[in-house]
């Protein structure tokens, strides 16, 4: 709801602008709900000049229908898949990470979360010029900890410079963070992929539901623009916790962050640990695309290069 | 897109009198602030609606330096490496096993500053008296460099972290010991327990971040049953796994403590590491 200024259109001038916001017609939307009369009276414009700056505003300030062709247009020029590094995830995922989705990857604590975003990450940088962005909640992303991450000497430090670390704790900082990820990409920064780690984080310190939502939901807004619009991948990290039924033969996992959260994610990805083998188990819960793969899993092996 | 103001950490009632008002927009305050000011009181603007600034992971490798030198040279390689400002160490054990030692080890050894918030009434000056003497450094000068607050109940435990915040301004600290975490929570029913749990420490994290210091806590063990088995871990679940940053369980044999390291935010093979300490 933009609110009424004199850059608009060249007939609200400063002093029109000033004269419709005395009258109560503060917003574009306020102005086009208002009877044509009245503002006639209050912006002291002609009846044929109202209804020409009215039609402006509903243009230029409605959403209008996009053309099919130019979004498939768009999509072939600009989307990008995102290896994930992994030859087994990256099979299961058709190719890897696609632009434009937010994938979300869950798992009990010490699963193997990070461990797999700093997978991706390390296979970004160390194979594109890309940057990447990360909103660490929780401090798990240390300088020593990605530097051990990448081997190769020579470019360490270029691929240092372009991992961007945000110490967001709250939900607050984290939506406002995003937003200036949105007027870095505008001014051109070179990014596909951000990570968000992790998001209970951000909202377990309230258990008023309804303000939770609220925040996931300015979130979720703002994640959606930037990945369509700038074809970017997001990666959100999620924890899975278990509690017991029938006085403890039975445990039950839930993931976090509330029904609401769950229908967002394109796909959900889950992450465990098998204890027996050492190996760790990578699983679709959960897609819109991926639908053919649902529950089907590969194992991956942890060694000192990350997940092979 | 632009940003809706009820995205902001405002009260409700800044959020209402400014959409009356006929601003939707962040845009369109910051653009009109002079305007709005007189008539609804905002707080700084600034800061509602700024971020924390992003760093390379090349300036974090630069900028990074943990707690140096704990007076325990076996602990050394692992805490130098792990306790990095705003993470959060956990040290967990059976009573008996050497926690709140260690916590004491570590206040004494430190060399800046320490807030040191006990819980439980564990905390002993003459305690630290002996293992100054023990280590040899100045007893009066390291124990008035250690801050004690007693904080016994949630209310007061909250009330010590945001006396931090306030505090801070003009101080500095190195390390923030709570000894224990587990006490004061204990008797809360479980949602607001993890909801104390999580602002305490979220809070305690952004501040550490800020001021460049790390926090150490203590806590016990409880058993929990999954699949019929029992199994000993430490309290308040995986939750509070999930926030912390490391975990080192201790335990006693004969004469000596060992430590366990897991989920360490360093040692990325989950393999955890054995030490064992000699009494002293």
């Amino acid at each position: 709801m933009d609110r009424i200024n004199g850059e608009m259109h060249p007939l609200i001038t400063k002093d029109v602008a000033e004269a419709l916001i005395s009258k109560q017609i503060h917003t574009v939307l306020d102005f086009i709900k208002a009877e044509p009369q009245q503002v006639v009276k209050a912006a002291r414009l002609n009846f044929r000049e109202v209804l020409a700056v009215r039609n402006f505003l509903l243009k230029k300030f409605s959403a209008g229908p996009r053309n099919g062709f130019d979004c498939y247009r768009d999509t072939i020029n600009n989307a990008a898949i995102i290896p994930t590094g992994i030859k087994g995830v990256d099979n299961l995922l058709d190719g890897g990470l696609f632009t434009g989705n937010i994938y979300e990857i869950c798992g009990l604590p010490a699963a193997g979360k990070t461990q797999f975003a700093l997978n991706v990450i390390k296979n970004v940088v160390q194979n594109t010029q890309q940057h990447v962005y990360v909103f660490d909640t929780k401090n798990d992303y240390s300088g020593a900890k990605i530097k051990s991450l990448l081997n190769e000497q020579k470019h360490q430090r270029n691929c240092l410079s372009r991992i961007l670390v945000s110490r967001a704790t709250t939900k607050y900082d984290l939506i406002n963070g995003l937003y200036e990820v949105k007027k870095d990409l505008e001014r051109g920064l070179k990014l596909r992929l951000i990570i968000i780690d992790s998001l209970p984080c951000t909202i377990l310190n309230s258990i008023d539901r309804i303000e939770n939502n609220a925040s996931l939901n300015h979130l979720v807004n703002i994640m959606r623009y930037v990945a369509i619009e700038h074809h970017i991948v997001f990666l959100v990290v999620n924890l899975i916790v278990t509690w017991n039924e029938n006085d403890g033969r039975d445990t039950v996992e839930k993931t976090l962050c509330g029904k609401y959260w769950s229908t967002v994610p394109n796909t959900r990805i889950k992450i465990e640990k098998v204890e027996s083998s050492g190996m760790y188990k990578v699983v679709i819960q959960n897609s819109d695309t991926l639908v053919n793969k649902l529950n089907s899993g590969t194992d991956i092996r942890l060694s000192n290069e990350g997940f092979l | 897109m632009n940003q809706s103001i009820s995205s902001l950490n405002l009260p409700q009632n800044v959020i209402t009198k400014l959409e009356n008002a006929g601003f939707h927009h962040c845009n369109d305050v910051a653009d009109n602030l002079d305007a709005i000011n007189p008539k609804i009181k905002l707080p700084d603007w600034g800061s509602v609606t700024t971020a924390p600034k992003p760093k390379t992971a090349l300036e974090l490798c630069d900028d990074e330096s943990g707690l140096t030198a704990t007076l325990i040279p076996e602990l050394d390689p692992l805490l130098t490496k792990i306790a990095l400002p705003g993470c959060i160490t956990e040290l967990c054990g059976f009573p008996g096993s050497g926690k709140t030692q260690l916590c004491l080890h570590l206040a004494v050894g430190a060399k800046s500053r320490v807030v040191f918030i006990h819980t439980n009434k564990n905390l002993n000056p003459e305690r630290l008296r002996e293992i100054c003497q023990k280590c040899g450094v100045d007893a009066d000068a390291t124990l008035a460099r250690i801050l004690c607050v007693e904080a016994p109940d949630p209310v007061t435990l909250t009330a010590s972290v945001e006396f931090l915040r306030s505090w801070l301004k003009q101080n500095s600290v190195g390390v923030v010991f709570i000894d224990s975490i587990s006490w004061p929570l204990r008797l809360q029913p479980s949602g607001e327990k993890t909801k104390l749990v999580y602002t305490l420490l979220q809070t305690l994290r952004a501040l550490g971040n800020e001021h460049g210091f790390t926090v150490i806590l203590t806590n016990d063990l409880t058993t929990r049953i999954v699949a019929g088995k029992a199994y000993n871990t430490s309290s308040f679940g995986e939750y509070f796994y999930h926030l912390v940053n490391n975990r080192i369980l201790l335990s006693k044999e004969a004469d000596s403590f060992t430590t366990t390291a897991f989920n360490t935010s360093f040692d990325r093979c989950g393999t955890p590491g054995l030490q064992k300490i000699p009494n002293v």
